[in-house]
């Protein structure tokens, strides 16, 4: 890494970055909390407070094309092999700002109230113990395939009500959607990204169809049913993307949490001490190995930060897992604390786009985890794991436990 | 004597965040669309002053208002 003066120059891929990024991190709030980085082409924030402000700060946004053609801009024409990806986003909730994110917003949050969320309590329950099951016997296995990939994927889609046995398709799906955010993509992975995207809203367009004929008690049934204040549903295109949007991001960042925090509970703690305070202990993993490193906002206006002057339609990174781990913020950051609290991290970020996922997350990262070291209280790390070459994904490449 | 703390929504701005009723559970609670309400009379009991002050903090349309006299 390189800093000169808010100019920095860091690889995104460079392997010490990516197993371990925090020093990294702890450089830069040290010399330069704003900074410029080239890699990236714009301006970061590593710092606590700047990054829970912006995310607050309603003169960005997550959408800039409403308010400017890219024209205006100065941004060349979107390149013709991505348009299927960019018709998707125009209807996704992450990329949207009001009055439409509003409007599509409302059609989901009354399913996502934590008093609906927790009805999912006992199933999340039934199935961490169908999938320890399965490996229990075997002394030793790799958390992340059995036990952190199926537990969110296999809940959101029977909450949507997508068939269990889709599971293995949708996590290959998602996968190379989400490629899409990486910091350095190529036209390899925009192709795949692209053609995950077809096919996954071809089979979700069937599914809608069948749900429209055949209503189950799901969530894609309700879904097509709802109406907004004025009485209008969601077009079929807003339906597709909702639910490929809730699928993918329904489990993407919590496999990431499932499986950074029990690496962090094993390597500092035990299971023990998950089991004392479930509440508290699952805060603390999501703050201590943070599953997405950074998330960023457009300026909707020409704007001024701290003397930084802004241009509309600059993007901003806000380096979230930078801010957990902020000193001026969180007393001994770099200390695993189980019973820490309060514990303000940012990893749901905050503002608008806050998880709206949030209660289930937590949910599922409390009662499955609960599950696991119940009925595995010796388990161990049997080797040190290493993480995926996807940086601000920060995802384990697989966990390999005995007990 | 100590000031009497009160939390109210302002219904026209709440869109159903329900950030208040994740921090402030005793001093918020959700309807069945999301729209968040206080209970009762949205005063605030004593040592909860600090949960009241981060509702305010986390809405993120604003919508959480804080009175004091």
């Amino acid at each position: 890494m390189i800093i000169d003066q808010q100019a920095v120059s860091l690889d995104p891929r460079d392997p010490d970055f990516v197993q371990d990024p925090y020093p990294f991190y702890a450089e830069l709030r040290d010399h330069c909390p704003v900074f410029h980085w080239k890699e990236l082409g714009h301006w970061c924030f590593a710092g606590y407070q700047d990054v829970s402000a912006l995310l607050r700060d309603r003169r960005f946004g997550r959408q800039i094309l409403h308010l400017a053609t890219r024209k205006e801009l100065g941004w060349p024409e979107a390149p013709a092999h991505l348009a299927p990806f960019y018709k998707f986003e125009e209807h996704s909730l992450l990329e949207i700002e009001p009055p439409v994110h509003t409007r599509l917003r409302g059609f989901i949050n009354p399913s996502f109230l934590p008093r609906q969320i927790e009805r999912l309590r006992p199933e999340v329950e039934r199935l961490s113990h169908e999938l320890i099951d399965q490996f229990a016997a075997q002394g030793s296995t790799d958390l992340i395939a059995s036990f952190a990939e199926p537990v969110p994927v296999m809940v959101i889609s029977r909450f949507l009500g997508v068939p269990d046995d889709m599971g293995p398709q949708i996590l290959a799906w998602s996968h190379d959607m989400v490629a899409m955010y990486q910091a350095c993509r190529d036209r390899a992975i925009e192709d795949r990204a692209v053609a995950a995207t077809i096919a996954f809203s071809t089979y979700m367009r069937d599914l809608l169809k069948e749900r429209r004929r055949h209503p189950a008690g799901d969530f894609l049934s309700l879904l097509i049913t709802a109406r907004d204040d004025d009485n209008t549903a969601l077009t079929d295109d807003e339906l597709v993307t909702t639910a490929i949007l809730l699928l993918n991001a329904g489990h993407e960042a919590t496999v990431h949490a499932l499986g950074n925090g029990v690496q962090a509970l094993l390597r500092h703690g035990s299971p023990s001490d998950f089991l004392a305070n479930p509440a508290t202990c699952a805060e603390e993993m999501l703050r201590f190995d943070t599953p997405l490193h950074m998330f960023k906002r457009y300026a909707l206006e020409d704007l001024e930060y701290r003397g930084l002057a802004l241009k509309k339609g600059d993007q901003v990174g806000l380096l979230l897992a930078s801010a957990n781990h902020d000193e001026q913020k969180f007393s001994s950051p770099e200390i695993f604390a189980p019973t820490r609290s309060p514990n303000p991290h940012v990893s749901f970020g905050a503002g608008i786009h806050f998880c709206i996922g949030a209660p289930l997350a937590r949910l599922e990262l409390q009662t499955a985890l609960c599950v696991l070291f119940q009925r595995l209280p010796h388990l161990r790390l049997s080797a040190i794991p290493h993480y995926r070459d996807t940086w601000h994904f920060h995802a384990l490449e697989s966990l390999p436990v005995a007990w | 004597m100590r000031k009497v703390m009160r939390v109210a929504i302002a219904t026209d701005r709440c869109q159903g965040h329900n950030r208040c009723c994740l921090v402030a559970p005793e001093l918020f609670e959700a309807d069945d669309e999301g729209n968040a309400h206080v209970h009762g009379d949205g005063i605030v009991p004593a040592g909860l002053e600090a949960k009241a002050r981060l509702a305010v903090a986390n809405c993120p349309e604003q919508a959480v208002r804080l009175t004091s006299g």
